[in-house]
């Protein structure tokens, strides 16, 4: 099966000359004298800091045994326990099973008995948790910038206050982050019956600043056969991913191809939604409304024959699934999109069934309330105090509103969020905020239900809720937090033991009101590029999003699912315009519009519209932490308020160079991925090659043992979303590294999601394919080790013993599949504090000098095995889920036990779509794949 | 011309040579049993507690179960250490105002814990589990020794991995009926062989190739 | 070999041989040149401990290396060093065995750049351990941790190799400088000479049953040296070839590394004879025809060593392994690419001259042609290691190399660790064998006697 020809990148499309590589491979190396100097940005988070309330009165030994005064209840040392909370993204819920060791949270999973996410979860979510212990987050207030205690804000606060009753609360403006607590907007209510002339504005970056809602289509992809997408990146990050995603692994995977689901993605840039899709098109941002117009069937329409065919066989699987089917526009589509795709949802019978019209879950402020008004109440001296509340808008302002200076015209200021940020640091008073994990609060996840969010850790700083200092500014006697969220639920959840139920369980039910959808206002059609010009497309970036992830070592190193970068954003371009300008990934270019510019390194993004260039968010930040601070460039500055995601703009080239830090390697000659990712059809569904037949070996067989661990990935069903990759970090205490490391080819991630091209550039074909180690029976990297640090197990495990480790490396040399990582420095002894205390207990922290890889996540496996064990059975079907399968949110991950004939694992391996890696060089992995389910398969 | 060297030399020259080797082999043999001795692997040492506790008086004397302060032993990777409460249990009752049991009022009145010095002690690499040894039979006494005869707690066993490992690679001459695990008196019966093949049988014991497998205790 | 030139001029006497070799530790002429070259060698030593340091300090990332390409300097020099000490223990041991008369003029201080080549060679292996405080893991011995090495892996017979090549290099080494110490304390005025050449000539008095038992002894090390030789670098070259990486899972690497090894040490021996012959004026004892020998040797084994590089290209294409003939083309025309040309080139072009005997006699031009073999045979070792980790199986995991500067530093460094014995050596021992030379000068008057 030869014929389609697999390449990754663009450089490797057009090769490069074997001499011009010489020159950029070896000269570089004799000037690198002093750059050894690994992780500056970490060694800088070396700086260690004392933890408040934490530093012991005494000096505790290593071999000093600390017992318990009094045991807490049902606290079991060694054990851990689990709280079902929330965290939030985007305001929303995002219900979580937090694990804690000792008293403190050490992993955050899916909540497996939420109706909607089911256990699934996001690379946001699992990385939260690093969040709750930044060593950057605030921890005092502050007043000008000068540490300030709560006693004195409290005391000013009296003042404020008692101006307030007198004027009823006149010039007070409280500017918010997008928020779906009901208890927060209870207390704005609240707020505005008490003081009716404060008005409170909501700032959400990433819907509008002009106070749009969101699409009144609430889409429910889970009933959707057939789904058209208009840019809508339904498996991207989002509110949603973890529910799509899951519903998107139910309807894939399966061979006989009755409930699979087809997908339609019309983006304007490349998307994990695209590369996924059966039907991708790539279409620039002017031209969306009118395929939309197409598919709604309305009149002439000016369309390129690709689009046009595209349009037509949308517009006919749509009708055929009539009441299954699903037409749904991106949050980033102008206005008229989203009435359209109303209108035809309503025609062919979907909504009800696919989507529903919702009210919005979230804070929607009153009319007159948006971010502009303030701008302009401000401008008019109307505004004598404006409080900022979980939101950043000095660094979140579009370019065309200089929010700094006028932020500066009000006379009192006070921030509170959980750093002090941009908006923090010319703010009178910034009050630091707890951690969702720290404090009572409830929120709305997407698909309606709430989740009332409890604490599983005490706050580490001297810090408050957001309900806490909203209640203050009308009440002098604030109660504990739990007080303001419980009497919200007064109604529905009466007596206390409900309470511990919805607290066990870990959502609540929740009338979500569905009136008359409000025509949205959304931003204007996407302006038509002139004569030499570029559209630009500005999206959130995919791990850092919004920018409030930018202190995030996890997501800021994970590689970006499509792009393979890390800890920078980049600027993507179409590898036709790429050619056009001579640009390369890694030059620098300027981008330029309504004379405002920014310099990214380009990355050529295969897929890309032609003369589309799309710019990521969340970098460039100037307050952004000790990592988070001055990477990347600023893409806020080239948004207009008017219209946040497009613009029109020149591209071109600055001369200047950048070493991206990818985790793919670029410069690669065609072939050579043959028969790495495989693709099937449901006539042809066989991806086992003749020449893989089961040989025989002059080796004898590794013995079956009870039980055979082994694992199957669908790639039919794997978004490449990175939930497990992030998943694996945070169970198995996986270093940061950092930029510098990470370009010199060093990154630890034991789990790694390879990313494949194929066909044609300007539309290819695009694959993800998670690679763990795949724990070969035949295992080449186990006769390398001179002192048997790495052995087999009885169980069919590769087992790495760190402590019995001398690095000589052969290992790694050796294995085809090279998932091995080492510990080229002393990647862990310089955490910074009090990070460690996110670690797994149960796993070792690897030091210097030591090789590591996945394990299968043996101590998952050990403590289930034990348990069985003490009861005298054998481990069940289920009871050990590695990391990146409990994490995955699309079931791509299944493992168990292959002896087992009935287990879900052993089950695949029989599926016809079953392959193993590199299976020629006769390995015999326990860890193998399901091929992808194609219209055409890889020999056609 | 006259010579360099006196007579003796030549047998100076070989007296060094084989003092040379024979210090070479010595050199090997104090590293042998150095590495052995009671000194590297801090046995029968006793640190200096807090409080001088006797599982002497405790155990023996008072006959109290091992599981009345070590409370998760049964239930948990740690054997668990009591809480200044449990203590307390008695000790407001008894021996109210006992110099030596300052430190433990003391804990109690300003909440703050007993810095207890650890003595049986593995590296952080091995993950050593209580609950599976106490439930397949290994008696306290087997890792802890005659701890019911030390008047001051001191580390019976080495704790190199080959002390691990000769039970793992053999366990039934360790192995005892389950309710006799806290039992420091057992005398194993005459037929103790036979006793160990049951048990092993019994308690479903694995095979030495699984109990030794690195992973049973590295990961 | 009854060859028309004598080794050994034949209007040399025996008092000459002796004067002129004795005087080099005696007397030392040269003084100046030597110190120099000490004092440079003794500053690159300086740069060796120093890289050394921050090595142990840091880590072994101080170095160009990654994921894939985790060998590289360190393991390459490694088998380069070793090869360069092969040369030493052939010519010595087997052409001894041989009863090959011309090798006892270079015997002496080829077998002392195996010894300085050795150590360098042994202690790559360690400075590349990412904890080399546990090297001693390595070796069985009675762990309180009731473990053992591993004997399956080449690394752990790489230990072994080393060791047991180090201890006899010396062994023969010392041995064969026995009955010259004795020579040189005896000629020697100081008393402080005296006592120092005396104790390490053990009181040799040259009687017959002496000359009788170092016979037998000097025969019987030559014997077990020879199959060292060739055991010690086809081990080596196991290290790669167990692994299933492209382009070294081949069943020619032992030969292959064997002469690739005995080439770039004639070549390198060629070299010290030139240095040596030309500032000592030894011109004499290390005589033209010596030179056209270590030529035509160097000539033979790189045409052997030829024969590898052409077998390895037939061997990959005649495998049809899609991989080997793709890491075969990445060779010749890949990233590393200049590596591979490179090595043809400094190994095979200049080589050719050796045809021709005018070129083969002259100091000069030899002198040239083994320095560019050593240097083609660096770049073979890195091309070998390099080019087949750098791209392997996924073309996910591919990984460009770069040597770092603590790279080069620690292997500029090490040519210290190299230069400052031998100068020493050359400085206090005998480096050229005074007595087998008049043997030579015997046998040879003799058959000029009876010819």
């Amino acid at each position: 099966m030869s014929g389609k020809r697999f390449w990754r990148s663009v450089e490797e499309y057009q090769r490069s000359d074997a001499f011009s590589e010489m020159l950029k491979v070896e000269f570089p190396s004799i000037f690198e004298l002093w750059t050894v100097d690994r992780r500056e940005v970490l060694r800088v988070m070396g700086a260690s800091l004392a933890l408040a309330g934490m530093s012991g009165c005494k000096p505790v030994r290593s071999d000093d045994v600390v017992p318990f005064v009094n045991r807490p209840e049902g606290l079991l040392e060694g054990r851990t326990d689990h709280y079902a909370t929330a965290v939030l993204f985007e305001g929303h819920a995002q219900p979580v099973l937090a694990t804690t060791s000792g008293g403190r949270p050490i992993k955050l999973d899916g909540n497996p008995e939420h109706p909607a996410f089911r256990g699934g979860s996001t690379p946001f979510m699992q990385a939260a948790i690093l969040d709750l212990y930044d060593p950057d987050r605030s921890q005092e207030p502050l007043f000008g910038g000068h540490p300030a205690s709560w006693a004195d804000f409290d005391g000013q606060m009296g003042n404020w206050r008692a101006a307030w009753r007198q004027n009823q609360g006149a010039g007070l403006r409280i500017l918010i982050g997008p928020t779906t607590s009901p208890t927060l907007l209870r207390q704005i209510a609240e707020l505005k019956s008490a003081l009716p002339q404060a008005r409170v504005h909501l700032f959400d970056p990433l819907t509008g600043y002009a106070g749009e809602a969101a699409s009144p289509l609430q889409a429910n992809i889970a009933n959707a056969q057939v789904i058209v997408s208009l840019d809508d990146d339904l498996l991207g990050p989002g509110p949603m991913q973890a529910t799509n995603a899951r519903a998107w692994g139910d309807r894939h995977g399966d061979l006989d191809g009755s409930g699979r689901m087809r997908l339609f993605m019309a983006e304007t840039t490349p998307t994990q939604t695209g590369a996924k899709a059966d039907r991708r098109l790539g279409i620039p941002p002017s031209r969306l409304p009118t395929l939309a117009k197409a598919i709604a069937g309305g009149g002439e329409v000016t369309l390129t024959d690709s689009e046009l065919a595209w349009a037509r066989e949308a517009r006919r699987a749509l009708e055929t699934a009539r009441g299954r089917s699903l037409l749904t526009v991106g949050r980033f589509a102008p206005a008229d999109l989203h009435s359209i795709s109303l209108q035809v949802n309503e025609a062919l019978g979907n909504v009800g069934q696919t989507c529903e019209i919702a009210a919005p879950l979230g804070f929607v402020p009153q009319a007159g309330d948006s971010f502009l008004d303030l701008i302009r109440d401000i401008e008019a001296r109307r505004v004598s105090a404006l409080f900022v509340i979980g939101a950043n808008p000095v660094y979140q302002s579009p370019g065309d509103i200089p929010f700094a200076a006028i932020y500066a015209k009000v006379p009192l200021r006070v921030h509170a969020g959980l750093h002090v940020d941009e908006t923090a640091a010319i703010s009178n008073w910034h009050v630091p905020l707890n951690h969702p994990l720290e404090d009572w609060s409830d929120a709305r996840s997407p698909d309606g239900l709430a989740t009332i969010i409890q604490p599983v850790v005490r706050p580490m700083y001297d810090s408050r809720s957001v309900h806490e200092v909203l209640a203050a500014l009308s009440a002098d006697e604030v109660p504990p937090t739990r007080d303001i969220v419980r009497p919200t639920w007064a109604k529905q959840i009466g007596d206390e033991t409900a309470w511990e139920a919805a607290l066990k369980t870990g959502f609540v039910a929740m009338a979500q009101q569905a009136e008359q959808a409000a025509a949205p206002v959304t931003s204007a059609t996407a302006p038509a590029p002139r004569e030499g010009e570029v559209e630009i497309v500005i999206r959130p970036d995919p791990t850092i999003h919004d920018g409030s992830f930018a202190n995030n070592g996890w997501l800021q190193e994970l590689p970006k699912p499509l792009f393979k970068t890390t800890w920078e954003n980049v600027v993507a371009i179409s590898p036709r315009l790429a050619s056009e300008l001579k640009i390369d990934s890694g030059d620098m270019v300027r981008v330029d519009s309504n004379a405002r510019t920014v310099d990214g390194p380009a990355w050529v993004l295969p897929g890309q519209p032609e003369r589309v260039v799309t710019l990521y968010l969340g970098y460039g930040r100037k307050r952004g932490g000790r990592i988070g601070t001055g990477i990347g460039y600023d893409a806020y500055r080239m948004r207009n308020a008017a219209q946040p995601w497009n613009c029109t703009g020149t591209v071109r080239s600055t001369g200047a160079r950048t070493v991206l830090a990818a985790t793919q390697e670029q410069h690669l000659m065609d072939g050579e991925v043959e028969g790495l990712v495989r693709t099937v059809t449901r006539e042809h569904p066989s991806a086992r090659r003749e020449e893989e037949r089961e040989q025989d070996s002059f080796y004898a067989k590794w013995p079956q043992g009870k039980p055979a661990w082994g694992m199957v990935i669908d790639l039919d069903r794997c978004i490449g979303c990175n939930a497990c990759v992030v998943a694996c970090q945070s169970e198995n205490n996986v270093p940061v590294v950092g930029k510098d490391q990470v370009a010199r080819g060093r990154e630890m991630a034991w789990l790694r999601v390879d990313r494949y091209y194929a066909g044609d550039p300007q539309d290819p074909e695009t694959h993800f394919e998670p690679v763990p180690c795949m724990h070969c029976e035949q295992a080449p990297c186990e006769m390398g080790c001179p002192v048997h640090a790495t052995v087999h197990s009885p169980e069919g495990l590769n087992l790495m013993v760190y402590n019995r480790c001398i690095g000589t490396r052969t290992c790694s040399s050796y294995c085809p599949y090279k998932v091995r990582r080492f510990n080229w420095f002393d990647y862990t002894s310089d955490a910074p504090s009090p990070t460690e205390a996110q670690r797994n207990p149960d796993v070792t922290v690897r030091g210097r000098g030591v090789m590591e890889k996945c394990t299968y996540c043996i101590q998952r496996i050990e403590d289930a095995t034990v348990q069985a064990d003490i009861e005298n059975r054998a481990v069940r079907e289920g009871e050990v889920k590695t990391a990146c399968q409990q994490a995955c949110p699309a079931q791509a991950i299944s493992f168990g036990n292959l002896a087992d004939p009935e287990s879900a694992v052993a089950k695949q391996r029989r599926s016809p779509r079953n392959y193993a890696l590199l299976a020629e060089q006769g390995t015999r992995p326990r860890t193998t794949y399901l091929a992808r389910i194609g219209e055409k398969s890889d020999g056609e | 011309m006259p010579q360099i060297f006196s007579r003796t030399a030549d047998s100076w020259l070989r007296a060094v040579a084989w003092g040379a080797l024979l210090f070479a082999i010595g050199l090997f043999l104090v590293a042998f049993a150095f590495a052995r001795s009671q000194y590297w692997d801090v046995v029968a040492r006793t640190p200096l507690q807090p409080v001088p506790f006797s599982h002497k008086h405790h155990v023996t004397d008072d006959g109290i179960d091992c599981r009345y302060c070590h409370s998760t032993v049964e239930t948990s990777a740690n054997a668990g250490f009591p809480a200044t409460h449990v203590c307390m249990t008695c000790h407001s009752q008894l021996w109210t105002n006992a110099e030596v049991l300052a430190p433990v009022r003391q804990s109690l009145a300003e909440n703050r814990p007993i810095l207890w010095r650890r003595v049986a002690r593995v590296p952080d690499y091995v993950y050593f589990r209580h609950d599976i040894h106490i439930a397949k039979g290994v008696a306290c006494v087997e890792c802890h020794g005659r701890i019911d005869r030390m008047p001051l707690t001191y580390r019976a066993k080495a704790f190199e991995m080959k002390f691990c490992l000769d039970c793992h690679r053999d366990p039934a001459p360790h192995l005892r009926p389950r309710d006799q695990v806290y039992n420091f008196e057992w005398k194993p019966p005459p037929d103790h062989a036979a006793l160990g093949r049951r048990l092993m049988a019994d308690y479903h014991i694995k095979s030495p190739a699984e109990l030794t497998s690195c992973g049973t205790c590295h990961r | 070999m009854a060859s028309r030139t004598p080794a050994i001029p034949l209007s040399e006497t025996y008092r000459g041989i002796t004067t002129e070799v004795a005087r080099v530790p005696l007397q030392m002429p040269a003084r100046v040149p030597w110190l120099i070259a000490l004092i440079l060698s003794l500053a690159l030593l300086a740069l060796f401990l120093a890289s050394v340091t921050w090595l142990f300090a840091r880590g072994v990332g101080i170095w160009g290396l990654n994921i894939p390409v985790n060998w590289a300097f360190a393991i390459h020099l490694y088998v380069w060093w070793l090869g360069l000490g092969h040369a030493g223990t052939l010519i010595s041991a087997m052409l001894l065995l041989m009863g090959q008369d011309w090798r006892n003029s270079l015997n002496r201080f080829a077998e002392a750049m195996t010894v300085c080549a050795v150590i360098c060679a042994g202690m790559e292996p360690i400075l590349h351990l990412g904890r080399p405080w546990f090297l001693y893991w390595m070796f069985p011995y009675p762990a309180t941790m009731g473990v053992w090495p591993q004997f399956r892996s080449p690394l752990e017979w790489d230990i072994w190799a080393v060791l047991t090549y180090l201890t006899v290099s010396v062994l023969f080494w010392y041995i064969g400088l026995v009955p010259d110490l004795a020579t040189v304390r005896d000629r020697a005025k100081k008393r402080g000479w005296q006592v120092f050449f005396g104790i390490f000539a053990l009181g040799w008095r040259g009687s017959a049953r002496h000359w009788a038992v170092w016979n037998k002894t000097y025969r019987t090390i030559a014997a077990i040296a020879v199959p060292l030789v060739v055991s010690v670098h086809s081990e080596v070259s196991l290290l790669f070839a167990s692994g299933q990486v492209p382009g070294w899972h081949s069943t020619i690497f032992p030969p292959y590394f064997v002469l690739g090894a005995a080439f770039s040490g004639f070549a390198m021996v060629a070299m010290i004879a030139i240095v040596m012959r030309h500032t000592f004026q030894l011109g004499h004892i290390v005589t033209e025809r010596h030179l056209d020998v270590l030529a035509k040797v160097t000539l033979a084994m790189g045409l052997m060593t030829a024969y590898g590089y052409v077998f390895e290209v037939f061997d990959g294409y005649y495998s049809g392994e899609l991989r080997e003939i793709a890491t075969l083309h990445d060779r010749f025309f890949g990233a590393y690419a200049w590596a591979y040309w490179g090595a043809v080139l400094c190994n095979f072009v200049p080589l050719q001259g050796l045809w021709v005997a005018r070129i083969r006699r002259s100091p000069v031009l030899l002198f040239l042609i083994s320095t560019s073999v050593v240097v083609g045979m660096w770049l073979e070792r890195y091309m070998i290691l390099v080019t087949s980790l750098y791209k392997d199986f996924l073309p996910s995991s591919f990984g460009y190399y770069h040597a770092s500067f603590w790279d080069w530093s620690t292997y500029i460094g090490m040519l210290g660790l190299f230069m400052t014995p031998f100068l020493l050596f050359v400085r206090f021992l005998p480096s050229i064998s005074i007595f087998e030379d008049k043997e030579v000068l015997e046998r040879e008057k003799e058959a000029a006697a009876h010819g």
